[in-house]
């Protein structure tokens, strides 16, 4: 039988999808979302109801059968384009509720592998904000931190940020998804209107300064004889480099 | 002399110095805390990773080496901060995620107390007063007292004496003022404090930290006379006696051209510097000993091939392995099999029979590690090579030239 799920596209949708196939025993032989073509000749057409909470706890049941780095795996491909690997990622997660902590053993088992790759990439770009990420004080006192990530990371961003500037006020603001993540000295939130914040408020009176000796010290490190400009833009790719004060 | 110009001035006469890591330390304070496998912030156009606020307190020094730019008989422009200008720029700069933290280096001014006095005050003002948790690395002034250096340890993460050249006979020439004794005393003692420090904390959370990352060294290779097996002795010796962490060499850069000790040199030796760095690695990661790779006949190691395949050539012998069988010590020894992959082929294979496909998603690289493993009894290619013509395919597939300019110096 040819079955087709059709879930809304979005990160909720798609593990609701996968609960859903868990849940009635199916193999549905695809999972799209919307505007993407389905079967040719589906048997049967399953609409898949979005529900938050459900969602997270398809995550938290995952990570109690399996173990906390497959549901990091599981999340880090939903940071990044799943919209061609659903049906890999139900089979992950299928192998980890039948396997354990031990599914991502099977590194040579072409899933476990799409899945260690996909989430390999944006964990990378997790470590790479880790340090990319530049915050300019405002006269308020806030620090701003405008990026343009690939994938949608500033969640699992944020904690690390937290954890190492924990005594000032600042945001986090994915300028590519109008998306804000606000530490408040004592609260992680989402912010809803990042605009809000920054409105009457422009950059502190010391900012350039700093920028300036920023800039200066760069420059000075730099060995001249040793230019190598393309391997500069590998390891940190052109597009990041608008809110980098030291390269604009 | 404006803030600005200091830093213009004393970031460009740190530059040269090799180390950066900012790993190895696990560290939590108010403003800031470090990552235990470090973090890069930036890249400067000659694509080397940024990670520390890497200055001089003062490029003053009344020592003059005859390397160093910083050299008292060299006509240079001197600057030096204040302890608050290093502390403030460090808060600042880690403030808006520009940085991992310090590494704080300097020329010898007044006297070696003095200037080791003034490295542990900003490392003092940065913990105490600041409440700051980054990464802080100090350099340990060569002639320093013990005390001055046991006071820096309890606030740095790492700190680190320089061992400049790799023989005393070559130090005594060229840098006359820095005794040996001036540099093996600290680093012993170092060495020495980091372990105790280690256990007490082992046994009790609460006792005071000693350098955490532990300490690390550094040398100038091609200056002097030395082959690559006296600097790799050298290096397993310290690794072994004083339980160094990393040993950094760096390429001879000629800037004092008017120096008759020391050699005329086209370019800074780049690529043997990689060579040693791929030999270092092979000690640290891959329990190689360094009599394995170089001999008193063969004393220093092959330009055009990575020491690894250099050593798998020379016994070629005891290959291919069975990939589905072999130890985890010799998977290690394969050319083209890393350490992550080695554990993988590991835990993979308990699971199923591996064939080459396998190898390839585990993460072999397979065009090197072809020559030197079967899979079920197989080659990939169906046959044995001769170790020449390995060799030679090898040599293909080795681009040195590019590899030696990838090297993070900073
Ligand atoms: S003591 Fe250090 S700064 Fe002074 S000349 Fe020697 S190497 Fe240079």
């Amino acid at each position: 039988m040819e079955l087709e799920y059709r879930y809304d596209g979005s990160t909720d949708g798609l593990l609701c999808a996968m609960a859903d196939a868990i849940k009635r025993k199916e193999r549905p032989k695809i999972m799209a979302g919307p505007g993407e073509a389905g079967l040719l000749f589906a048997d049967r057409i399953h609409q898949v109801q979005t529900d938050e909470a459900r969602a997270d706890e398809v995550i938290t049941y995952f990570q109690k059968k399996a173990s906390k780095e497959a549901a990091r795996n599981l999340l880090y491909c939903l940071a990044g384009p799943f919209c061609s690997m659903e049906l890999e990622l139900l089979a992950y997660y299928r192998m980890g509720l039948k396997w354990g902590r031990g599914v991502d053993r099977h590194h040579a088992d072409p899933v476990v592998h799409a899945v260690h790759q996909a989430a390999r990439n944006v964990g990378r770009e997790i470590h790479r904000f880790k340090g990319l990420l530049r915050f300019r004080k405002m006269q308020d006192g806030l620090y701003w931190a405008p990026f343009e990530p690939d994938h949608d990371i500033i969640s699992a961003l944020a904690p690390h940020f937290r954890a190492r500037l924990s005594d000032q006020h600042w945001m986090m603001h994915d300028m590519r998804r109008h998306r804000a993540v606000v530490w408040d000295g004592k609260r992680l939130y989402a912010e809803l209107e990042p605009e809000k914040l920054l409105k009457n408020n422009p950059v502190a009176e010391e900012e350039e300064a700093m920028q300036q000796l920023w800039k200066t010290f760069f420059s000075s490190v730099t060995i001249e004889g040793r230019k190598n400009s393309k391997l500069q833009a590998r390891c940190m790719p052109l597009r990041y480099w608008r809110w980098l004060p030291e390269l604009v | 002399m404006g803030i600005e110009d200091k830093m213009a001035v004393l970031a460009d006469a740190a530059k040269y110095d090799a180390s950066c890591s900012s790993s190895g330390s696990n560290r939590k304070g108010a403003t800031g805390a470090t990552l235990p496998s470090g973090c890069c912030h930036s890249w400067t156009p000659d694509g080397r990773c940024v990670s520390l606020l890497k200055i001089l307190l003062s490029n003053v020094c009344i020592y003059d080496c005859a390397y160093c730019i910083n050299r008292c008989g060299n006509d240079v422009p001197r600057a030096t901060f204040t302890v608050e200008e290093v502390v403030n720029l460090t808060v600042e700069f880690y403030r808006r995620n520009y940085i991992e933290g310090l590494f704080l280096s300097s020329g010898v001014f007044v006297s070696p107390d003095h200037t080791m006095e003034q490295l542990m005050r900003v490392a003092r003002t940065l913990r105490e007063e600041k409440r700051f948790g980054g990464y802080i690395h100090l350099k340990a002034i060569p002639g320093a007292s013990m005390e001055l250096i046991d006071r820096a340890g309890r606030y740095a993460d790492r700190v680190s004496v320089n061992i400049e050249l790799p023989s005393s006979v070559s130090l005594a020439k060229l840098a006359p003022q820095k005794k040996k004794d001036d540099i093996i005393r600290p680093m012993a003692y170092i060495g020495e404090h980091w372990k105790q420090a280690k256990a007490e904390r082992k046994k009790n959370r609460k006792a005071p930290r000693f350098a955490p990352a532990g300490h690390s060294t550094q040398m100038i290779v091609g200056a002097t006379p030395e082959s690559d097996k006296h600097i790799l002795d050298l290096s397993q010796n310290l690794y072994d006696s004083y339980s160094l962490k990393r040993v950094y060499f760096s390429a001879y850069i000629p800037i004092n051209t008017n120096e008759s000790r020391l050699p005329v040199l086209p370019m800074p030796p780049l690529l043997r510097e990689h060579r040693l760095y791929q030999a270092d690695w092979l000690l640290r990661m891959y329990k190689f000993k360094a009599h394995e790779l170089l001999s008193e006949s063969e004393p220093n190691l092959d330009p055009q091939l990575d020491p690894k395949a250099g050593w798998a050539l020379r016994n070629f012998q005891h290959f291919p392995i069975e990939i589905n069988t072999a130890d985890y010590e010799w998977l290690l020894r394969v050319p083209g099999v890393g350490v992550l992959s080695a554990k993988r082929i590991l835990s993979a294979r308990r699971n199923s029979n591996l064939d080459f496909s396998h190898l390839k998603r585990i993460g072999v690289v397979l065009k090197r590690a072809q020559y030197f493993i079967t899979c079920n009894g197989k080659f990939s290619a169906g046959i044995r090579l001769s170790s020449t013509s390995v060799r030679r395919a090898l040599l293909l597939k080795d681009k040195p030239s590019a590899k030696a300019e990838q090297l993070q110096l900073f």
